[in-house]
């Protein structure tokens, strides 16, 4: 299967930028962001596409008029590809793990098929814009970004005390912003794992691993979180992100709290009820590297550092993507720019030379597999092609058939609490992706997409940081809100400890620890 | 470099019983223990999107495969031999690495790899990361007859492809100890096409002569150790003369060394080991150049 797969991966990796190809200068030059050079479609008399400066032509993409004339019906099959992705894991986990890749395709193409038949050169356009704009980047930078981090291994261990975990807690919450909230909880859930494994309470532990380090740490930066980088690849600039520093700081401190006060309770119960155990445990924390199980030393080493120098590339080429402006390629129609062809481009290649100079074994010892980057990659072709249809409908606001949710979706805290409860369930990539143009289909409507976003960022930044805050935040309520949940869950419970069911944790967890910080985000920011 | 031990790995997908069967013959050569290995893949029971670790699963894998390992450890016992059994989750080549550790085995027995092109461009080949790492010989088992399934004995009539270098020697060394089981070694050099052109008909014999002779070296050192040799040249490409040859010869595997060639490099440009284990029809025997020498 993994080959179908791969072969699959890579049609889309690196056959895609294999195309006849003209460049030309854009017109507009803004280097503040990559909305400056927004893709939009040639001057193609087969379809009655037109240039993105014609105002007709709403945030600059497709058939003017075509978000006005979707049904609401057309949405159902994202609709469906989404709870497909929620509820079959849950009910037919083998069902999922043998074949998501065929349900994938059977939404995308029940949605294309019709979709091209009614509007022909229009939808085709709609469908390489899609794939060209949002679905190739997403995918290579994560990739970059799976590959990258699973070259870095941390050996090791540490005695898990209540200090010793907040800190690793801090650090891997850090660590998310600049290598992905899945290479944070890779590169750190072992070593988590290994430092309390003596412990006899520490389910909650990992769960507040996933609360920080696989969801909340990841909202700094657009390669933190998937959403913020598909904000990111529709025109908000990299640091815009930073804005959310006070909301993270916020939701940090209070998880960090109460779980400090937790591990400290269950510390000292653990201490009065086996006294002989816990003297190992003083031993081996006066002595620190030493495992307390098995009294030997085993100093803490980070492995496959030169990693992060492929990190650091993987930041700079995102950044130079949002900051030059070296003109547009028309690539199947789409114009992209150049910067941003780059920009995959190097990213590929930070890949490669991960893979290149990190020994197989280091990769191997991090029991690294490119299984879950292969499901995204077959999830996600699905997803962003199914969204289209909604994407449209709520570029064209009050106009389209999603006029309802446009007009019940207001205030900030209708943003934030919105997308953030669709979040904890649907994955937060699509969600953010949806309130991003509802956003725009409300505040802008009718205006290019280069246009509306830096307005999004300035006078709207409220409801662009209530989307990302909700998107990235809630995604840590349940175990499919995010990618690296069920990754962190189930190295967990490979290595001994037990994790609560699906709704356990959201009943057990979720709802106890993360409801009140976000009710308290709520109250002081928005 | 007696072969006295064998680790036998099964996904049992291709490599049944039949097959280690075909081997038994290695009692000739002091083969009294077989260690069987099969590695449950971590996709198979770890990092499910919605239900976590399925240990559920994992114990149902390892007593199916149990199952079928005391089956075949019972025909093993009754002829006499020792038998040794991992059932293991994780990544294949670091499982067998870690079984070769433990058990200091001779041989390692494994079925034809089923990665794809792009599986092997990330992650490299399974089989020639094990050659690299574990200094073993490394048999690709594959069955000669597809209807019959059944390939005879690999060790009765094999195809010793050499290029003189250390590597080469070190399986010319490895095949002296086989007396007992080879029959007859067809030991052949493939002269690269392009190291001729330009050349005198005068010269292309000139290397031809000298092939030659190395080639009879190699024989008169293989007929001392009491197993029948007979020479060959080829002229062409090495992977595509290397299997000409073992049809020509009707070879029952091919034997050859490898030097370990760089593994990124070999992901790139391949290597003779790699295309025999892919593609070869044969069942092949890559002796790597760090090899064990110790009886």
């Amino acid at each position: 299967m993994i080959r179908h797969l791969m072969t699959g991966f890579i049609i889309v990796l690196l056959l895609v930028p294999a195309v006849s190809v003209s460049a030309e200068k854009s017109t507009s030059h803004n280097t503040s962001s990559p909305a400056s050079s927004p893709d939009h479609v040639t001057g193609d008399t087969d379809t009655a596409h037109s240039v993105s400066t014609d105002p007709h032509d709403a945030h600059g993409a497709g058939h003017p008029n075509l978000g006005e004339s979707l049904p609401l019906w057309s949405c159902i099959p994202f609709a469906c590809m989404l709870l497909s992705i929620a509820l079959f894991p849950l009910i037919f986990p083998d069902f999922w793990h043998h074949h998501f890749g065929k349900i994938s395709a059977f939404w995308a193409l029940s949605l294309g098929l019709p979709f091209l038949f009614a509007f022909k050169g229009v939808a085709l356009y709609e469908i390489i814009h899609i794939i060209l704009a949002d679905y190739v980047p997403f995918i290579i930078l994560l990739w970059s970004l799976y590959t990258v981090s699973g070259g870095i291994l941390l050996r090791g261990s540490l005695t898990g005390t209540p200090v010793v975990n907040v800190i690793m807690l801090t650090i891997g919450t850090i660590l998310a912003s600049w290598m992905g909230t899945t290479g944070a909880a890779m590169l750190m859930i072992r070593p988590f794992l290994r430092a309390n494994s003596h412990r006899k309470n520490r389910t909650f532990m990992v769960v507040f691993f996933i609360f920080l380090v696989a969801n909340v740490g990841g909202s700094l930066t657009p390669l933190g979180d998937p959403p913020l980088f598909l904000g990111f690849l529709h025109g908000v600039s990299f640091f815009w992100t930073f804005n959310l520093f006070p909301h993270m700081l916020f939701v940090t401190i209070i998880l960090l709290g109460m779980y400090f006060i937790m591990d400290t309770y269950y510390y000292r119960k653990e201490k009065a009820d086996h006294l002989q155990q816990i003297d190992e445990v003083k031993a081996a924390a006066s002595n620190p590297g030493k495992d307390p199980q098995t009294n030997t030393t085993a100093s803490l080493k980070l492995e496959g550092t030169y990693n992060f120098l492929f990190l650091a590339g993987v930041v700079g080429a995102v950044l130079m993507s949002g900051v030059v402006d070296w003109g547009e390629i028309n690539t199947f129609g789409v114009h992209r720019a150049i910067q941003d062809w780059v920009r995959d481009g190097l990213l590929i290649l930070m890949g490669i030379l991960s893979l290149a100079v990190t020994p197989r074994l280091l990769r191997e010892d991090n029991d690294f597999t490119w299984f879950p980057i292969i499901e995204v990659a077959y999830l996600f072709i699905g997803i962003f092609i199914t969204m289209i249809p909604c994407l449209l409908i709520l570029k064209a606001g009050s106009q389209g058939a999603l006029a309802i949710l446009i007009d019940a979706v207001k205030e900030p805290r209708h943003y934030f609490w919105v997308t953030g409860t669709l979040s904890s369930f649907l994955d937060n990539a699509p969600t953010y992706l949806t309130f991003f143009n509802t956003a725009l289909g409300s505040f802008y409507p009718g205006m290019p997409e280069a246009e509306a976003v830096p307005q999004l960022m300035g006078e709207g930044s409220i409801y662009l940081k209530a989307i990302s805050a909700g998107a990235v935040f809630f995604g840590a309520c349940s175990y499919i809100g995010n990618a690296p949940n069920f990754m962190v869950r189930s190295i967990s419970e490979e290595a001994g400890t037990p994790m609560p069911s699906f709704f356990g944790y959201i009943l057990k967890f979720s709802i106890i620890f993360l409801l009140p910080p976000f009710i308290l985000v709520t109250i002081v920011f928005f | 470099m007696e072969i006295k031990k064998l680790l036998f790995v099964t996904k049992f997908e291709e490599l049944w019983f039949d097959a280690l069967q075909s081997l038994l013959n290695l009692r000739n050569a002091s083969l009294n223990h077989v260690v069987f290995l099969n590695v449950i893949e971590r996709e198979k029971v770890a990092m499910r999107r919605g239900s976590g670790y399925q240990k559920s699963e994992e114990i149902r894998l390892r007593e199916k495969a149990n199952i079928r390992f005391i089956d075949w450890a019972e025909t093993l016992f009754e002829q006499g031999m020792e038998v040794g059994v991992y059932i293991v989750v994780g990544s294949l080549v670091r499982k067998v690495i870690e079984a070769v550790g433990k058990e200091d085995v001779d041989l390692i027995v494994i079925g034809r790899p089923k990665q794809g092109k792009l599986e092997q461009f990330f992650s490299g080949s399974d089989v020639t990361e094990i050659v690299r790492r574990s200094a073993k010989p490394v048999l690709i088992y594959k069955h000669l007859s597809q209807d019959s399934k059944f390939s005879g004995e690999p060790f009765e009539r094999p195809l010793l492809a050499t290029d003189w270098m250390p590597a080469s020697t070190k399986a010319v060394a490895y095949l002296k100890k086989l007396k007992g089981v080879v029959k007859e070694v067809h030991v052949i050099h493939v002269v690269q096409e392009k190291s001729l052109k330009g050349t005198s008909a005068m010269a292309v014999q000139k290397t031809r002569k000298e092939c030659r002779r190395k080639l009879e070296e190699v024989c008169e050192e293989l007929e001392a150790a009491g197993i029948n040799a007979r020479a060959h040249v080829y002229i062409g490409d090495s992977a595509t003369e290397i299997e000409k040859a073992a049809r020509e010869c009707q070879a029952t595997m091919i034997i050859t060394g490898t030097s370990g060639k760089d593994a990124w490099k070999e992901r790139w440009i391949g290597s003779i080991p790699k295309s025999l284990t892919e593609k070869s029809m044969f069942p092949s025997l890559l002796i790597p150049l760090n090899a064990e020498d110790g009886d």
